[in-house]
């Protein structure tokens, strides 16, 4: 059973429609992260699962129980905001003990229940040597984690995180993924988890949720939204450095060419059948292309154009065909000058081939040959 | 040619030194990026470059003249800001052009640098348009384009991408980037991002507590991190820190650590002797070593290995996935390992590792100094003569 199910959700403030047909459920333990660029709705669907916006259709059910007509304090979810707020002149841990003291919780708690909890949340987050100072004494990412410890000392009917870990420095965010990933799970309890970064969506989550203009566009577990973006905007948001997205067109016969290059069609081995002829979208990942010196079957010609650094590998950034830029990873000690020509070589690589649209037409390896194909 | 030269800069407020001895020369065309958490001096060394503060001590120098003492609007230098500060009334084309006017540009020069700037920055199709009415990247475009119209000898960028969207940060970051190196601009990148400083730097400056603690490029800051701050600050996930000591018996000298036994290549032997860390009066000297993730590899069962642990946690990223490692039987964070994609990482599970032991980096415990930051020769350059 699904402990909490958002059904038919939609939002519209006046003439503005701000969520449109938004159903998910989140199982207990489970971590649903909502993703999505800024705008898309994510923060209004948490404001909608914990009372604070009406949905203007739909259904929210907490624990089976429809909760539209409950106050959102009834409704016994714990959230954390981005911008959140402290009792200024309570001390850290009268700050994060505040929830079990509430009137209607405070008898199921002793006092030593309640240090202990406090204790045991601020050591996962690293605010244990803190907790007698006050919120004013604090950086800005230690009070973030005091508001995180707030939501999670209870026992509530779901766990609600807007941007829970976005302020903190890389080093803590890997720290508190692993530790809240571990609470979490254990605790039965369903989460939602919000952040623009598909990054960190596919480290936390169980499950994602990808939130495009108002609606959600595709949900899936992080393997099959990154092995199989049903849209452009799907495939833009997840992945380290996100995916290159070149203009082509199918030619009869499945083959590929890209806009204002000249190379050999390239083909797609697949077994959804040939691509309908005309404009296409075809998306591959950094990682998937080699850079190469001489031209080859599979290997396009183009102009490097830019380069970074990366820690593990390097990234050179070519222009190929119409003015298409494209990243191609490279290993960190080649960085070709900017001017150079070379080939980015295709062979294998898996690619995603989408309608001019954006949605998804077909995934499958990139071979040179013809006769594979369909 | 030095563009931009740092000689000993301090800066102090009262009794605290916000920026303490820096020294960095930039040469011409190319990007520096300063890195550091909040707080450790970067923004200050930034605004003095600029002239929005006086220098307390130190000479800096643009294009090789002493500038201490020029106002902001006569060093020559632009500034792109977080929050690109456009004049929301005007259109793309005067908000570029606004610089030029308060200069007194005549009117066809005006125009023609004017429009060679928005062609270059990709804006001519919106140069009519109000800036309000572009999305954030275009913006930022504007606000770069008009730092640049002015032709400026160093541009100064802070946090230019910091209230970005993550999928449009990347792309964005890319487009300054390719800019900046086919223009051959100078500039100096302010960010607390390090895979943003590393991606778009020709070189990092990595601050902390208003000292600079290192200035080279991305992969050898990387590679040879200068102290325990650095190393930790700059990769994600981070280094692995792990404390033991150095152990020799029979010819075989290995780092030897709870759970963790590593023997070292004769070469680290040599370096460590070099360097004072060995063949003392120290019998078995501690030491912290410092273990990227992608250097500690999963061994199979059957194959020899440099120790064992369990699974804390796993985190996917598509390409691959981060695995964190407790000692076995307790829930610590000890190691954090890179493995492949497509296998699965239960929690609690037993997992054997092998780490490369030509991949260590040994820092003094109680200094947090790289002990062999000083070696010459570093594993950077052979990599960069190995080819395909």
């Amino acid at each position: 059973m699904s402990a909490l199910a958002l059904m038919d959700i939609s939002k519209r403030f006046g003439k503005q429609t701000v969520l449109e047909d938004v159903s998910f459920d989140v199982a207990p333990g489970e971590i649903v992260a909502l993703v999505g660029s800024s705008g898309a709705g994510k923060s209004t669907i948490l404001k909608i699962a914990a009372g604070i916006e009406r949905p203007t259709s739909g259904t929210v059910l907490i624990g089976g129980q429809d909760v539209a007509r409950r106050r959102a304090w009834k409704r016994q979810t714990a959230m954390v905001f981005e911008s959140y707020v402290l009792y200024p002149l309570l001390s850290v841990r009268e700050n994060i003990a505040f929830p079990l003291r509430a009137p209607a919780v405070r008898a199921r708690y002793s006092d030593a229940e309640v240090d202990r909890r406090v204790l045991e949340i601020a050591q996962i987050c690293q605010i244990d040597d803190l907790l007698e100072r006050r919120p004013l004494e604090l950086s800005g990412g230690q009070r973030q984690r005091v508001a995180l410890c707030r939501a999670l000392v209870r026992d509530p009917a779901a766990y609600l995180m807007d941007e829970p870990i976005a302020h903190l420095d890389a080093k803590l965010r890997h720290w508190l993924r692993g530790e809240l990933r571990r609470l979490l799970s254990a605790r039965e309890v369903p989460t939602i988890w919000v952040t623009p970064d598909g990054v960190e969506s596919m480290a936390i989550a169980d499950r994602i949720a990808v939130l495009v203009d108002r609606k959600i566009v595709q949900l899936g577990t992080p393997r099959e939204i990154y092995g199989s973006p049903a849209t452009i905007g799907v495939a833009r948001l997840l992945g380290d450095l996100g995916m290159n997205i070149l203009d082509a067109r199918t030619e009869e016969g499945g083959g590929l060419v890209l806009d204002g290059a000249e190379h050999q069609p390239l083909f797609v081995s697949n077994g959804s059948g040939r691509l309908p002829a005309g404009p296409a979208k075809v998306g591959i990942r950094p990682a998937a292309l080699r850079l190469r010196s001489e031209p080859g079957p599979t290997a396009i010609a183009a102009e490097v154009i830019g380069t970074e650094s990366g820690s593990r590998q390097s990234v050179v950034i070519v222009r190929v065909g119409a003015d298409q830029s494209t990243k191609v990873v490279a290993e960190k000690g080649e960085l070709p000058q900017v001017g150079q020509r070379v080939y980015i070589d295709w062979e294998h690589a898996p690619v995603h081939v989408f309608s001019p649209e954006g949605g998804r037409r077909s995934t499958g390896r990139v071979h040179g040959g013809s006769n594979e194909a369909g | 040619m030095t563009a931009l030269s740092l000689q000993s800069i301090w800066k102090r407020y009262g009794d605290v030194e916000a920026v303490r001895d820096v020294s960095i020369d930039v040469e011409a065309g190319e990007l520096l990026a300063l890195i550091g958490p909040s707080g450790c001096g970067k923004t200050s060394t930034c605004k003095m470059i600029a002239g929005l503060e006086d220098i307390s001590d130190g000479d800096l120098l643009l294009s090789e003249r002493r500038v201490n003492d020029l106002p902001s609007e006569q060093r020559n230098i632009a500034m792109v800001f977080e929050d690109y500060a456009l004049y929301p009334r005007m259109n793309v084309f005067e908000n570029v052009a606004f610089p030029l006017r308060v200069r007194s540009v005549r009117r066809p020069e005006l125009r023609e640098r004017v429009e060679s700037i928005l062609e270059r920055m990709e804006l001519t199709d919106v140069r009519h348009a109000r800036v309000q009415d572009l999305s954030g990247g275009q913006q930022q475009r504007v606000s770069i384009a008009r730092a640049l119209v002015r032709e400026p000898t160093v541009l100064i960028m802070d946090e230019p991408l910091s209230h970005l969207d993550v999928s449009l940060k990347g792309r964005l970051r890319s487009e300054i980037r390719v800019l900046q190196q086919q223009l051959g601009l100078t500039g100096v990148l302010v960010t607390h991002d390090q895979a943003e400083a590393m991606a778009m730097g020709d070189r990092i400056a990595v601050m902390h507590l208003g000292e600079l603690r290192q200035c080279d490029t991305p992969h050898a800051v990387y590679d040879e991190p200068a102290d325990m701050f650095v190393a930790g600050f700059i990769g994600e996930p981070p280094m692995n820190f792990v404390p033991g000591q150095i152990a020799g018996e029979g010819g075989a000298v290995r780092f030897v650590s709870e759970s963790l036994e590593v023997e070292l290549p004769a070469r680290t032997v040599k370096r460590l002797t070099d360097a004072g860390v060995l063949g003392n009066d120290e019998r078995e000297p501690a030491v912290i070593v410092g273990i990227r993730p992608e250097h500690i590899s999963v061994a199979r069962a059957d194959a020899p290995a440099s120790g064992a642990g369990s699974v804390f946690f796993a985190e996917w990223f598509g390409s691959f996935q981060a695995v964190m490692l407790s000692h076995r039987g307790r829930d610590d964070h000890w190691l954090t390992l890179l493995a492949e994609p497509d296998d699965d990482y239960a929690i609690g599970q037993p997992v054997k590792f092998t780490v490369d032991p030509e991949q260590l980096t040994f820092f003094d415990p109680s200094t947090e100094r790289n002990v062999l930051a000083d070696d010459a020769v570093g594993p950077l350059l052979e990599n960069s003569v190995a080819s395909e």
